[in-house]
């Protein structure tokens, strides 16, 4: 627990050091700008491992007046799994952002970038270590204003203001179910302590409580209908803080959820369909809206209420497991969805990299004015190549490890399934969501990586594209092997998925059903390695080929073109044309055009798509100008009036006091 | 051992089958059964041309292909590998080959590659829907979960018991088996128009060893899709009724293409959707 506190500690003092160094390009304000989070994360590294192998860590208590209770830090093994990823990513994105933030040296104040980043981190660490109501709301709250102001990065822009303010909203808007969910359940408690809450609480609320902390927590994890901030709010924010937003801090939302069923037990069979459906729901709507992007970020961003799905699919099949005693769906589901959280943050945290490293080199982030730049940023290129493998949840790396947990659990309840039971619906609904999420993620990437890295270039930049630098380039290489190993070795995963998962199940179930999925993990490994084999061997064969025959490079066939033009290539929007246009009752894409004219066409012609999300254009703006149009009716009690203000003052408390009095009385 | 051996010699062979039946029915003498052969053997003696625009992702395309294909070859019924899983393992190592044939066209910068990449890509989506349904049911069936048992273990008892299902199971199954392997009603790789083209379109710039590469992969993809609808119609669990089921059912495809025409590009989708209520009724037969 020390090296945690320490690590908390360190992230403050660092931060705040930080501020003072302002804009100052001297390596030691590069130092204290980076090294905080970098020490801290490596010394917080340690207990969470501990935890995670198996040690038990005592908390930190204070008996502390102010948070009815007490200043309660403790890791258990829920705080230690999603810390993990946290501090993993926070390294690497401090590697990354130093050399990022570079570009941004004249115009900003790297100073203060660097203080709301450290109390971000900070704010993540306290959310999922705190064990006190108080602190947790706290940290919560710390979390949304930090990461607001990382968010409004770039606030001299119209569009950033609008974004910053949608977030702002929607995120307290979630708290405010959180303090209402919390403050419900610690009713008759001892003290705010989580553990105090655990014992008293209540059995009948369950259902209103869960209902409660799915929207607040659903909100933050960018759950649909409840999403429409995420996509505003990654893009607008620097490429490392948006591969953290989405990579871990979203997460965040999914450890509320977890924490709410150990703290008030695990709600009945409909909530675990609702989770499934919500899961199904948001992975698919997710990967549609992403798929009909055009800028980057906002494509990724789109691909995380995706993955929120998923990771949604397997809470969902968890919850199910536990109260249909079908243990083997359950293990399975929850054991996807721990290692989907994981697995996510690795490869979004690459792909939000290498859309970085992307806009770094060329100064733009929309996906039509790129292409051809593999050859000029070939790291960048692969390893984007690899994350995309990863996130369509293709073999061999590791998105596919997860869903598998998820494919099994269906699976394995079908065959022991009864069909003349309704519940074998909730496996064959989890294995059709994710089957359609795959197919369309593949879509998505296809188009992602190809239109951005794959043929001629789309647009003539001014400047040289080059790779980016090593600190840019290094942090997406690690994330890449780790995306890598986990895929090809997943065996040396199962160990980390086995405690947590045993907090919803008997330890016995758990290592029953690891058991044959780690023999199933042991083959696999060998497939994948004589897979590797195949292709090295084929490679160096066509090699040997390539250098005994004559070699030559010509243009693109194209059917005949002498000199093919980068115009005549598949677009963004055209690639995924048919699907929008299948999909367009939920997508309303609008389709801008000029068409060319006379028989000889001076003006260019062209196609614009442009995709908003139905959501916020059909749910929520109407409600918000609603409100926003009869707000002025207030304006009569409202005048400016510091008189009337005071009388406003006065009549409340002659009202409140008569209230108490009357009350007293009754007593 | 020897069901991989057979793949790796006949699969070639099955092309022959389903073109010399569209040459019986339009009445011509038809290519020799054994053109792939010959074909390959051209393609690999071959020099090498490639497009400036292309990269390593080009290059990989058919080299990971085939890898895939000779590993989903283990995992056939009757083969030698086989685990509990191991079918969505198969089914995303196609996936994967996918994938990468997707890439490799895009990496031409071609429109032509590029049509043909994103109307791949596209009937995809609904084609993995529809086998995911069918597989559900024969996981129920079989009560396995590996590609050997679900697909080996179905037996004449299966068809008298769950004749419904399994009947629409395997006309769905053809569908998706026409449909992958660009076949007619979906794709017609003889057409001259690149502008109608799916699969063939996509390896235009692919030439000498690499498109024998991808000749060969799609023979064994072929090879595949025949050998598991073939256990599902022929439910007798040895090697040679399964080659004889294979080659029944390249010359049932050549018989679907000889009296079809090529279904419009915007009814592929619809098709496919009508498969997946097919599926789904599957089901419900089922209980």
């Amino acid at each position: 627990m020390n090296f945690v506190l320490i690590a908390i500690f360190a992230f403050f003092v660092f931060g705040v050091l930080a501020l003072f160094t302002g804009n100052q390009k001297s390596i030691m304000a590069d130092l204290i700008r980076t090294c905080g989070p970098i020490g801290g994360s490596i010394l917080g590294l340690i207990p969470v491992i501990q935890v995670l192998a198996g040690k038990k860590i005592s908390a930190f208590i204070m008996p502390w007046e102010l948070f009815n209770g007490s200043f309660y830090l403790e890791i258990d093994l829920l705080s230690a799994f999603f810390l993990l990823p946290i501090f993993i990513l926070t390294i690497l994105a401090s590697f990354y952002g130093f050399s990022y933030l570079k570009q941004y040296a004249n115009q900003r104040n790297l100073g203060s970038i660097a203080f709301f980043f450290n109390l971000f981190i900070m704010s993540m660490v306290l959310v999922v270590c705190a064990k006190n109501i108080i602190m947790f709301l706290l940290a919560w709250e710390l979390m949304a204003l930090t990461s607001f102001f990382l968010v409004m990065f770039e606030s001299e822009k119209s569009l950033t203001k609008w974004t910053g303010w949608l977030y702002m909203s929607l995120t307290h808007l979630g708290t405010a179910c959180l303090f209402v969910f919390f403050f419900m359940a610690a009713d008759g408690a001892l003290s705010f302590d989580f553990g105090d809450i655990a014992i008293s609480f209540d059995k009948n609320k369950t259902s209103l409580c869960f209902l409660l902390a799915l929207i607040g927590f659903g909100t933050k994890a960018g759950m649909i209908p409840f999403h429409i901030w995420l996509p505003e709010a990654h893009p607008a924010a620097p490429a490392h803080v948006s591969a953290i937003m989405s990579g871990v801090m979203i997460k965040t939302g999914i450890y509320g959820i977890l924490r709410t069923i150990l703290l008030i037990g695990v709600p009945g069979l409909s909530w675990g369909i609702v989770l499934i459906i919500l899961g199904a729901l948001s992975g698919v709507i997710g990967i549609l809206f992403a798929l009909a992007q055009h800028d980057i970020k906002r494509l990724l961003a789109y691909s995380s209420v995706e993955n929120i799905g998923i990771i949604l699919l397997g809470l969902g099949l968890g919850v199910v497991g536990i109260k249909t005693q079908s243990p083997v769906m359950g293990v399975l589901g929850l054991a996807g969805a721990f290692l989907h959280i994981l697995n996510h943050a690795f490869f979004k945290g690459l792909l939000f990299f290498g859309a970085g490293s992307v806009i770094y080199a060329t100064h733009t982030n929309r996906i039509d004015e790129l292409g051809g730049i593999l050859k000029r940023m070939p790291l960048t290129g692969l390893t984007f190549f690899i994350g995309s493998i990863s996130i369509c949840g293709l073999p061999p790396f590791n998105g596919f490890i997860s869903e598998l947990f998820i494919y099994m659990g269906s699976f394995k309840e079908i065959v022991v399934g009864d069909f003349d039971n309704t519940s074998i619906l909730l496996p064959i609904i989890t294995i059709l969501a994710l089957v359609t999420i795959g197919g369309l993620a593949a879509l998505c990437f296809t188009k992602a990586f190809s239109i951005i890295f794959l043929g001629e270039p789309r647009y003539k930049f001014n400047h040289e594209i080059k790779e980016s630098p090593a600190f840019i380039v290094y942090p997406m290489l690690v994330l890449c092997a780790i995306c890598v190993m986990v895929g090809v070795f997943p065996s040396l995963i199962l160990p980390i998925l086995e405690e947590p998962v045993s907090l919803f199940f008997s330890n016995e179930v758990v290592r029953s059903t690891f058991v044959p999925m780690g023999e199933m993990f042991g083959i696999m490994t060998y497939v994948y390695l004589s897979l590797i084999g195949f292709i090295t061997l084929i490679a160096i064969v066509r090699n040997m080929l390539v250098k005994r025959r004559s070699y030559q490079t010509t243009v693109t066939w194209d059917c005949g073109y002498i000199r093919p033009q980068a115009t005549m290539q598949y677009t963004a929007s055209s690639f995924v044309e048919t699907l929008v246009d299948i999909f367009s009752f939920i997508l309303r894409t609008k389709k801008t055009m000029d068409k060319p004219s006379t028989y000889f066409p001076l003006k260019n012609a062209g196609l614009n798509t442009r995709t908003a999300d139905t959501f916020a254009q059909k749910l929520y703006y109407p409600v918000y100008y609603f409100f926003k149009g009869h707000m002025f009716k207030l304006l009569k009690i409202q005048y400016g009036n510091i008189n009337l203000y005071m009388f406003y003052i006065i009549l409340t408390l002659v009202i409140m006091l008569s209230v108490n009095l009357l009350t007293r009385s009754e007593l | 051992m020897i069901t991989i051996i057979l793949a790796l010699i006949l699969s070639p062979l099955l092309l022959g089958f389903v073109n010399q039946t569209k040459a019986f029915f339009a009445g011509r003498v038809g290519v020799p059964f054994t053109q792939l052969y010959f074909d390959l053997f051209k393609l690999f003696k071959k020099d090498f041309v490639y497009s400036k625009t292309t990269t390593w992702v080009f290059r990989a395309g058919p080299i990971v292909n085939i890898s895939a294909a000779l590993i989903i070859l283990f995992f056939l019924p009757l083969s030698v590998m086989s685990f509990k899983g191991d079918i969505i393992l198969v089914m995303y190592l196609l996936g994967l080959m996918r994938f990468f044939t997707i890439v490799a066209a895009l990496d031409t910068g071609s429109a032509f590659e590029g049509m043909g990449a994103a109307r791949e890509v596209l009937y995809a989506i609904f084609a993995e829907i529809v086998v995911f349904t069918s597989l559900i049911a024969l996981v129920y069936l079989t009560q396995s979960l590996s590609l050997a048992e679900i697909f080996g273990k179905i037996s004449p008892y299966h068809w008298t018991h769950y004749g419904p299902t399994l009947g629409l199971i395997s006309f769905v199954l053809l569908v998706i088996l026409l449909l992958e392997n660009c076949r007619i009603p979906f794709d017609d790789p003889n057409t001259h128009l690149e502008l109608t083209m799916i699969h063939e379109v996509m390896v235009l710039d692919h030439g000498s060893f690499d498109f024998g590469l991808i000749q060969y992969a799609s023979s064994l993809k072929l090879w595949i899709w025949c050998s598991m609808l073939a256990h599902v119609l022929l439910p007798i669990s040895s090697i040679w009724s399964n080659v004889v089921g294979i080659f029944l059912i390249s010359i049932l495809v050549g018989i679907v293409e000889s009296t079809m025409a090529r279904f419009k590009l915007i009814r592929i989708p619809q098709v496919l959707l009508a498969c997946f209520a097919l599926s789904i009724l599957s089901l419900f037969l089922m209980r």
